[in-house]
């Protein structure tokens, strides 16, 4: 279990989006859920250098962002070297909701996608599962982020859930198989 | 996904933060017609790079407060936009989408509709006509 425990209340998020009208809503409901702390960023850059200073327990990042956008930020964290850093949960805001956008977000190591429009029941039990079901950290290389596929456990409490059953990398299939990668 | 359930005080919390999309719902047609004001500005500047930020912003905010439609559009927008600053300008396109953006205010026109379908078929044919890709 993270540091935050199971408070909500303690958690520091970072929202990275270069639309500020959506940053202030974004921040607005973060901050109904009454949340520790909320910052906002612009881009790419601005995101790096503050997660360089400050550890945030949570990321909300807009997915078009210029001229890097939310996956490639994704990306970038999850092959960084500090190890916190590399850990922290992404959240992937989006209108993109194709079969082939959800890969690339899972395969770039987001933790969790919101699509928009954002609903508050949406947003609440995605950063819930974020921050409080924490899957096994897997690093390889050529992947780096949570374990892609969710805990059976996970599967068996959601009734509608439709699972697509996609064929993982043998190297990460190896590794889960053997329990390699946990934390 | 399934239905998670909520603690009354997080059901409290959800229900303060449904009420600042929907205040900010309520208000985004303004916002909107705004943005389609400066594009056109922009556009008849030929200020390339403020419309194309302009078509980010409506492709961004558009998509949060329930309107798909002009997000789609402004997305094809801007990647249009973006390939005019490399080859030519095409005042006769960029006016269909402006066309378009006034249907979309005109009409509410917000997700899968009738009208919304007649306006993306409407908007291919003419890009085909003027063989833009």
């Amino acid at each position: 279990m993270n540091h935050i425990g199971r408070d909500i209340n303690k958690a520091k998020i970072l929202i990275v989006d270069d639309d500020l009208y959506i940053s202030k809503i974004m921040r607005a409901m973060l901050e109904a859920f009454e949340v520790a702390r909320v910052v906002m960023v612009a881009n790419f850059d601005e995101a790096i250098i503050t997660l360089k200073n400050h550890p945030f327990d949570c990321l909300f990042v807009d997915n078009m962002m210029c001229p890097k956008n939310g996956l490639t930020l994704a990306k970038y964290i999850r092959k960084s070297t500090d190890i916190k850093l590399q850990k922290t949960p992404i959240i992937l805001y989006t209108t993109r909701t194709g079969l082939q956008s959800v890969i690339q977000a899972r395969d770039a190591g987001v933790t969790e996608i919101l699509t928009k429009p954002v609903s508050p029941e949406q947003l609440l039990a995605k950063l819930n599962n974020a921050l409080f079901k924490e899957r096994p950290f897997i690093a390889t290389e050529e992947y780096s982020g949570p374990d892609r596929r969710r805990r059976l456990s996970d599967m068996e409490t959601s009734e509608d859930r439709r699972v697509i059953d996609i064929p993982l990398p043998k190297e990460e299939e190896k590794i889960i198989l053997n329990g390699e990668g946990n934390p | 996904m399934a239905k998670e359930k909520f603690t009354q005080k997080q059901q409290d919390q959800i229900r303060r933060a449904q009420k600042i999309i929907n205040d900010e719902c309520a208000g985004y047609i303004e916002i909107l017609t705004q943005h389609v004001s400066g594009l056109r500005q922009s556009l008849h500047s030929k200020d390339m790079a403020q419309a194309i930020l302009i078509c980010h912003y409506i492709q961004s905010q558009a998509g949060m407060f329930g309107w798909p439609l002009a997000t789609e559009i402004s997305g094809w927008f801007k990647r249009l936009l973006q390939s005019q600053q490399k080859k030519d300008f095409n005042a006769q396109v960029n006016d269909l989408f402006l066309e378009s953006f006034d249907l979309i205010l005109k009409q509410e026109l917000k997700a899968k509709s009738e009208a919304a379908v007649k306006l993306l078929i409407h908007i291919e044919a003419e890009l085909k006509k003027n063989a833009i890709p």
